[in-house]
């Protein structure tokens, strides 16, 4: 710097600044500057003249450079260091234990997953207790029950491998690490049955048993302290924290129950009444069977007997007093006000046994209680063969009715089966509780998108993406997929059966997500629809600023989890956040087929890729709503056709971008074999997407071949069962076919599935007319939607019957309204009324505004069947480069 | 792992070269991939440091500018135009970590951040840190060169040079610069 007294520049003048705001002070700013690097230097004892000699008159200036002169002064300043200089690394180990990941913490302290290297390798759970509980006291208590722990040995409890203190005096407690979520919540994600429930539950009794056994009580069963763990394909529950309660419980005072309370210990909702009494210390085995008992409360009910929050607010003497006095209502009450009060239907219904069999496990007097965990357990085993059970006054009458249902199963197999089966033996050998006839192969996967459990509800967009790979993958390793359109219309309470037998699917994928500012938790669940169980689950977190990543990440365990070879699990590209967002809403708009969403979606996948130009997919997405566009006289194919070459050439084994190309190639340049080779290349990336196979149907239609028509239709259908389009192009075919009455049933299983869908009503008349019933034919004109439809079939309909004024009518509407756009339809109506050189006349108008509907129906189309014929033809096919 | 280069740098190459010719929607893009690099360097960086080893920031932006460009050569010339990026950046990661140790809201069960997990600050740093960015905010609006000229001192620990050839301005302009910037913040700060 170095510059001496008076030396300042000539620019450094007090002047008047610029008229706008911020300008003048940065101009200000600047000046501020100058000043002070010519001051810093001067001797302190000059400084102020020299200023107040450069601005005379702008005092604030003088004292403002002056004060930033004087802290410059001062001396090492943290500004005057690199930020990450000054800071520390985190102690990242505790005496042996390499701390990886925090994954709990609470008011006791602290949880981290560790890793252990001596004196074995393996990872654990530490649990460090907060400073202020007496370390020695602590510790001391451990050790006298550690031989004891150090003894259990059962699937279902955790194993305690040590307790120490670290060097700066924490006590710690070092355990087996699971994986896991509470068993309420798992329960609860996977809309388990009862018995489900049941069957979990009998597996935490055991472990508490065992442990009881050895001498040891928990004090502290809650559902956060039951985890349950998907280990090789299947849920297991494992308590944890055995051992912990006792070493650090204090006696349970009016002080200590607000520390205590929403801590890791002491939770008041699970506790029994003799631990809530004064003399805490008297707590038996018996103590661990109520909290059993309100956690089996908890998983049949749904909700606490007690209300938590009125728990909480009533301190010390209110839980006290309502866990003495208070009897809770029986769980099948509670399931059924919790149902009123959120206007839901409750999933299940608890019946009387097992309301009984809760309300022992929590009965206030101990000695009434089950005497043990193994003794709950045998109840409930009890319910489950439909035995009487114990949580009842025997009498009598209660023991015949139920030896008498029991057995009525075998009366009823006796006398009555054989009567069931002669009336519907075929139906029993087909199987009446699946699609007749077609097999359900291991390979098949409905994916339903994740249940947002944010307040919110609005971060839908963000896992979209996800599962969009997710099917890709399972499609790519040749599973069949159910096509979103079908998922959608599955209510929100299908459970895992019924969506198995809805989809005709073997495995359903579905879970939970939530964000949290930068993080988010996504839980993911695959099951059989055979038996409702769960086959894999697993639980990720990823940040949010990697969430691109971690799509990868997921998707990748997902189909490992499913067998699918790694090769098969695609590589994701980084694209941006908000481009990613853009083209999922662009799709979404897309599927929801109408101009207005044809045209929104446009804008989305432009911007898309503005952002992330090499983004294949929101290239193959403008290209698929351009097509949209252009199908309805509203867009160009050559702009579709443009950004499908680039989605190609970012992404040449992109599946969707080979059936857009195919699409355009069939229904727009009649580029025949040109569209076969786009689709084949579709259908070698992935087998069963729907799209493809369905683009590969018409196809085998223009070409007249109705059989492998058929056939593809059945595949995409098979991948889109609850879909109105597919039933609706299933019944055209087969009418094509002659197959009235199949085409029938499709149809109107088209219009059960969206009564307004344009063409069904239209195809049904034709099917109608075909039979011979022109009656019911008018009937389903008159009732289709779409005007086009509507007019040509009116016209066919009205003739058949004789009212050839209307169907004159009806075709002059056509004409007015859609000469551009359905030609075609109007070739057909005047086909069907024998008027030939109307009709080519017609044809030809389609020929030359290239009519969507021309290359997929005329060689097939039965109504053509008097052209084609004709030597006239010839011509129309030579211009459509269609086979002889 | 997704990080196979030959995708990512030509797009980070890409958006650089955008950014470049005047496209002020390419840093959008190119924010959070550069975020997620440094990220994950960071906390690979920590478990391969000694202990009493301190993170260095400058070594963490050049190897995540390397991973995030490869070996493409005409992504040198944007090195610089990457580490303003990476500025910002940088001083957004620590800003936030500061602010999660103030608020004390440590997000009960959700998993915390990989760095939230290999760095501490103190409570004092902490507060100190979200003075400084406010200020920083500030001091912006009257010079943008003088703060940017921060970011990159202070917060991803360039030396003058460095900080003159990522600006383009002559070392003399970051000397001066840089200490009327610290004369104003430390005045700001109250110190």
């Amino acid at each position: 710097m170095g510059r001496g007294p008076g030396m300042a520049p000539p620019g450094v003048r007090c002047v008047s600044g610029p008229s706008q705001e911020d300008d003048a002070a940065q101009v200000r700013h600047q000046l501020a500057g100058e000043l002070f690097l010519a001051a810093v230097d001067l001797p302190a004892s000059e400084q102020l003249a020299y200023l107040q000699n450069q601005c005379p008159g702008d005092a604030d200036l003088v004292a403002e450079v002056l004060s930033m002169v004087q802290s410059s002064a001062a001396e090492e300043h943290f500004l005057s260091r690199p930020i990450l200089e000054g800071v520390e690394p985190l102690r990242r180990t505790i005496g042996p234990y390499r701390l990886l990941q925090m994954i709990g913490e609470g008011g006791m302290g602290e949880v981290w997953l560790v890793e252990q290297t001596h004196p074995i390798r393996r990872r654990a759970a530490l649990k460090l207790i907060k400073a202020g509980l007496a370390t020695k006291e602590v510790v001391a208590r451990f050790e006298s029950e550690r031989q004891a722990l150090a003894t259990l040995d059962h699937a279902a409890v955790a194993k305690v491998f040590e307790a120490g203190s670290t060097p700066d005096g924490m006590p710690y407690f070092l355990m087996e690490y699971v994986p896991g979520i509470p068993i309420t919540a798992h329960c609860d994600s996977h809309r388990m049955s009862n018995n489900e429930r049941l069957q979990l539950f009998l597996q935490v009794c055991e472990g508490v048993q065992h442990a009881h056994d050895n001498g040891i009580i928990h004090r502290d069963l809650k559902p956060s302290n039951i985890l349950v763990a998907i280990k090789d394909g299947v849920a297991a529950p494992k308590i944890i924290d055995f051992g912990v309660a006792k070493a650090t419980s204090q006696p349970l005072t009016d002080r200590t129950v607000y520390t205590r309370i929403g801590s890791m210990i002491g939770t008041p909702e699970y506790m029994s009444p003799e631990q809530a009494g004064v003399t805490s210390q008297d707590v038996d085995t018996r103590t661990d069977v109520y909290s059993l008992g309100v956690i089996l409360y908890e998983l049949l009910a749904g909700s606490l007997p007690f209300d938590s929050d009125l728990m909480r607010k009533s301190g010390y003497e209110g839980i006290r007093r309502m866990l003495l006095e208070e009897d809770p209502p029986p769980p099948s009450a509670k399931l059924r006000t919790s149902a009123l009060d959120s206007q839901k239907t409750p999933l299940r219904t608890v019946p009387g046994d097992l309301d009984r069999i809760t309300l022992k496990a929590m009965d206030k007097d101990r000695l009434r209680r089950y005497a043990s965990p193994i003794a709950l357990a045998a109840d409930i085993r009890r319910y489950l063969a439909g035995e009487p059970v114990q949580a009842r006054p025997s009498t009598i009458g209660y023991r015949t009715s139920k030896f008498v249902r029991r057995n009525r199963t075998g009366v009823l197999a006796g006398a009555l089966v054989a009567a069931v089966l002669a009336a519907f033996g075929f139906a029993m050998k087909a199987g009446v509780f699946s699609t007749p006839g077609v097999k359900v192969e291991e390979d098949s996967i409905a994916v339903i998108p994740l249940k947002d459990l944010g307040q919110q509800k609005d971060q839908e967009h963000f896992v979209d993406g996800l599962l969009e790979e997710l099917q890709r993958t399972f499609r790519r390793a040749g599973w069949r997929v159910t096509y979103p359109e079908s998922i959608s219309q599955l209510q929100d309470t299908a459970n895992v059966r019924e969506i198995g037998r809805k989809l005709n699917v073997r495995r359903v994928l579905s879970g939970t997500f939530k964000r949290y500012d930068n993080r988010a938790k996504i839980s993911i669940q695959v099951f059989d629809t055979a038996d409702a169980r769960t086959i894999w689950s697993e639980d990720f977190d990823p940040s949010m600023s990697d969430f691109l990543q971690a799509e990868g990440e997921i998707t990748r365990a997902t189909a490992r989890a499913m067998g699918i070879s790694r090769k098969a699990s695609t590589t994701i590209q980084p694209v941006s956040p908000i481009a990613k967002k853009a083209y999922n809403e662009g799709k979404d708009l897309l599927g929801r087929n109408n101009t207005e969403s044809f045209k929104a979606a446009v804008k989305l996948f432009d911007k898309s890729i503005r952002i992330s130009p090499l983004f294949a997919k929101a290239w193959a997405g403008l290209a698929a709503a351009k097509q949209a566009q252009a199908n309805v006289a509203e867009g160009s194919f050559a702009d579709a056709r443009k950004a499908v070459d680039e989605a190609l050439r970012l992404d040449p084994e992109l599946a969707e971008a080979h059936t857009i190309l195919g699409n355009i190639k069939l229904y727009q340049d009649w580029d025949w074999a040109g569209a076969e080779t786009a689709f084949r290349r579709g259908l070698e990336l992935e087998p069963n997407n729907r799209d493809t196979l369905f683009g590969a149907s018409i196809l085998a239609k223009s070409q007249g071949h109705l059989e492998e028509a058929l056939e593809l239709v059945k595949k995409a259908s098979n991948l889109n069962p609850l879909s109105p389009v597919d039933q609706s192009e299933l019944g055209l075919t087969l009418h094509y076919m002659g197959r009235h009455e199949e085409a029938i049933a499709s149809l109107k299983k088209s219009l059960a599935l969206n009564k307004d869908h344009g063409a069904s009503h239209a195809i049904l008349c034709r099917a109608y007319l075909a039979m011979g019933d022109a009656k019911k034919g008018l009937e389903e004109a008159l009732a289709e939607p779409h005007p086009i439809f509507r007019n040509y079939t009116l016209a066919m309909a009205y003739y058949e019957l004789g009212r050839t004024k209307e169907s004159d009518t009806a075709i002059a509407a056509l004409i007015k309204d859609n000469s551009k756009d359905a030609p075609y339809n109007i070739a057909e109506a005047y086909a069907f009324r024998g008027e030939k050189d109307k009709a080519f006349e017609w044809l030809h108008r389609a020929v030359a505004e290239r009519d969507t509907a021309l290359g997929p129906e005329i060689l097939c189309d039965p109504l053509i069947a008097p052209l084609r014929v004709d030597a006239r033809f010839l011509e129309i096919a030579k211009k459509m480069n269609l086979p002889r | 792992m997704t990080d196979q280069p030959s995708n990512n740098s030509h797009q980070v190459t890409l958006l650089l070269q955008q950014m470049q010719g005047g496209k002020p929607e390419a840093m959008e893009e190119l924010l959070p991939l550069v975020y997620a690099e440094l990220r994950k360097l960071a906390a690979g960086y920590m478990k391969r440091e000694r202990p009493g080893h301190t993170l260095q920031a400058t070594a963490l932006v050049h190897e995540a500018f390397l991973k995030m460009v490869g070996g493409d050569e005409s992504a040198f010339a944007n090195r610089s135009h990457f580490f303003g990026v990476a500025a910002s950046v940088m001083r957004h990661i620590l800003v936030d970590h500061a602010r999660s140790h103030t608020s004390g809201k440590r997000g009960g069960t959700a998993p915390k951040l990989q760095l939230d997990e290999a760095l501490v600050f103190s409570n004092d740093q902490s507060s100190q840190l979200l003075e400084l960015n406010d200020a920083l905010d500030r001091l912006n609006k009257l010079s943008p060169r003088q703060a940017k000229i921060v970011e990159l001192r202070y917060f991803t620990g360039l030396s003058i040079p460095e900080t003159a050839t990522v600006l383009d301005v002559a070392p003399r302009t970051v000397i001066r610069e840089w200490a009327v910037a610290q004369a104003w913040l430390r005045r700001e700060l109250g110190a």
